[in-house]
């Protein structure tokens, strides 16, 4: 499968950057539509977007970059070749988390009600990012030789498994995990909406505690070649986010009252 | 009020549409492995058999071999030798449109007899591995003067060990006399080195392969179902195996078509 789908002159179009565009268009239409339900302004989408992608690009690339440190360090001039690829989809989206921050703090806008505006979206971006990883074979499942396999091409196989064709399909099974989630957010958002029952905020937290889940749990399935450590990175960093969101929801949910998480947590 | 909400909307457009250009791939790649090839193309390597009319699944009837070859000719693919082939791969050499390698593996007779005429007909060219041992001495097979002419004409000739034994059923030192004894035959009655290996039963692993490249061989040929490409190990290519099968002509142009698409979206075999 070519990285590059087309070029015009010297300038390359990738693969990797149309699926993202094409997530983050649908994204759009997804947002725009919880924003008509809730009677919202687009215009607060537009804004976010504009900040959001040069951050999350710049974040992204500054977390793969600390991430893979070992293959930089050696080179610097190399954390600038960003057509050679490396981005870190954690990095994007603590890219985006902070611009939602800042923005809804400038604008005193609600933080909470506009994570949930704003996660099916997210969750779908995360589906779509699963998605690319399963065609584009660059994340590779455990051998395997079973009857639902996906054929690994030899030069996207791991260090030391050259020797093997047929691997578990992990990102297909990943991303229909991350569709379901994004039906779960839907159905959430559209509670919330329509019986005003749900804290907001809690909808962000639920859907990011299943999508951590769903990548925690998989991820035991991945052909990684760390060594040492028994959960790899990415791992990591989903487990703690998944207990982080689900703290956050607790005391949320039950010590509303508390005039200490109040200070910290403005319900 | 409406007026400075567009730029932002122009501003976003603009963002969306220079995202391909900026992410590439969120792996880190190396350079070599980025940057694209002027006709960058799969190429499909044809594996054939037997061209007779013995109704085995090896064997393709000589008129369904010529109804695959006119097909070949009227959608306009190009045969290729693998000299062109792994220049290609290794050095970016252009390749012509729909580029194809036929090959047949062991030497049969037939694909003197009955091969050779159609081939010749549509102006193709092929590669052939032959089983040296068998080559003069087994009727089944052609004659050493036939492999001449057929090199002579253009066509390909490679090895395909000395005696036909699968490779991971031999020890190193008998694999490295197979290798090493097939390609001294070919030297001798074709007065060049043979480039070009196909393991016997496409049995195969990454020591053994490491041991063809020792050898002096350039690139090496498997079974496995798929097309060569710059993603593929060239001492274990991937091949199209034509059958004689109840649709023959069907499952070719199927296959013929059918793998790039699912290499592409990544191939599930269920």
């Amino acid at each position: 499968m070519d990285i590059i789908a087309f070029s015009i002159g010297t300038l390359n179009f990738y693969w990797y950057g149309i699926i993202t565009s094409i997530a983050i268009l649908v994204g759009m239409l997804i947002t725009g539509v919880g924003l008509y339900f809730r009677r919202e302004k687009f215009a607060v989408m537009i804004d976010l977007l504009l900040f959001a992608i040069p951050v999350g690009i710049i974040v992204s690339r500054i977390f793969y970059v600390f991430l893979h440190w070992k293959l930089y360090s050696g080179n610097m001039t190399e954390i600038m070749a960003f057509n050679c690829g490396g981005f870190s989809i954690y990095g994007a989206f603590v890219g985006f988390l902070f611009v939602v921050y800042f923005y809804t703090k400038l604008k005193k806008l609600s933080f909470w009600y506009w994570l949930d505006i704003l996660v099916p979206a997210i969750v779908f971006g995360v589906a779509i990012d699963q998605l690319g990883h399963f065609i584009f074979q660059t994340i590779v499942g455990i051998p395997d030789n079973g009857k639902t396999v996906e054929y690994i091409e030899y030069a996207f196989r791991p260090a030391g498994f050259e020797q093997y064709e047929y691997f578990k399909p992990v990102a297909l099974y990943q991303a229909i995990w991350q569709f379901i989630v994004f039906l779960v957010v839907t159905a959430l958002s559209f509670m919330q909406v329509k019986k005003h029952s749900i804290l907001f905020g809690n909808v962000f937290l639920v859907g990011m505690s299943m999508v951590c889940l769903g990548r925690f749990l998989f991820g035991f399935f991945y052909l990684t070649t760390q060594h040492g450590m028994q959960l790899h990175t990415g791992q990591f960093i989903s487990l703690v986010v998944l207990i982080s969101c689900l703290a956050l929801w607790t005391i949320r949910t039950y010590l509303p009252n508390n005039s200490l998480v109040k200070s910290i947590f403005r319900v | 009020m409406k007026s400075n909400h567009a730029y932002k909307y122009i501003l976003v457009a603009i963002l969306i549409i220079m995202l391909p250009m900026v992410l590439s791939s969120p792996k880190a790649m190396n350079a070599k492995y980025m940057q694209k090839h002027k006709n960058d193309t799969k190429i499909v390597v044809l594996n054939y058999h037997k061209i007779d009319e013995m109704n085995i699944s090896l064997s393709v009837y000589p008129k369904d071999f010529d109804e695959q070859m006119a097909y070949l000719k009227e959608e306009g693919y190009t045969t290729i030798s693998p000299a062109q082939m792994i220049d290609n791969l290794e050095n970016g050499a252009p390749l012509p449109e729909k580029p194809v390698i036929i090959t047949f593996d062991d030497g049969y007779l037939d694909n003197y007899t009955n091969a050779y005429p159609i081939l010749k007909k549509y102006g193709f060219t092929a590669t052939i591995f032959v089983i040296t041992d068998f080559i003069s001495s087994d009727p089944r097979f052609m004659t050493w003067d036939q492999v001449r002419e057929l090199s002579e004409a253009g066509f390909t000739i490679g090895s395909h060990t000395m005696q036909h034994k699968s490779l991971t059923d031999i020890k190193e030192k008998e694999i490295r006399a197979e290798l090493i004894g097939s390609n001294r035959a070919l030297e001798y009655q074709l007065g060049k080195k043979a480039e070009f290996f196909a393991y016997p039963t496409g049995t195969y692993n990454l020591r053994i392969a490491q041991i063809v490249k020792e050898c002096g061989y350039k690139a090496a040929f498997t079974i496995k179902y798929g097309n060569a490409d710059k993603a593929s190990n060239i001492y274990a290519l991937e091949r199209v195996p034509i059958f004689n099968t109840e649709q023959t002509f069907k499952s070719f142009c199927q296959r013929l078509q059918y793998i790039p698409l699912l290499e592409r979206l990544g191939w599930i075999k269920i």
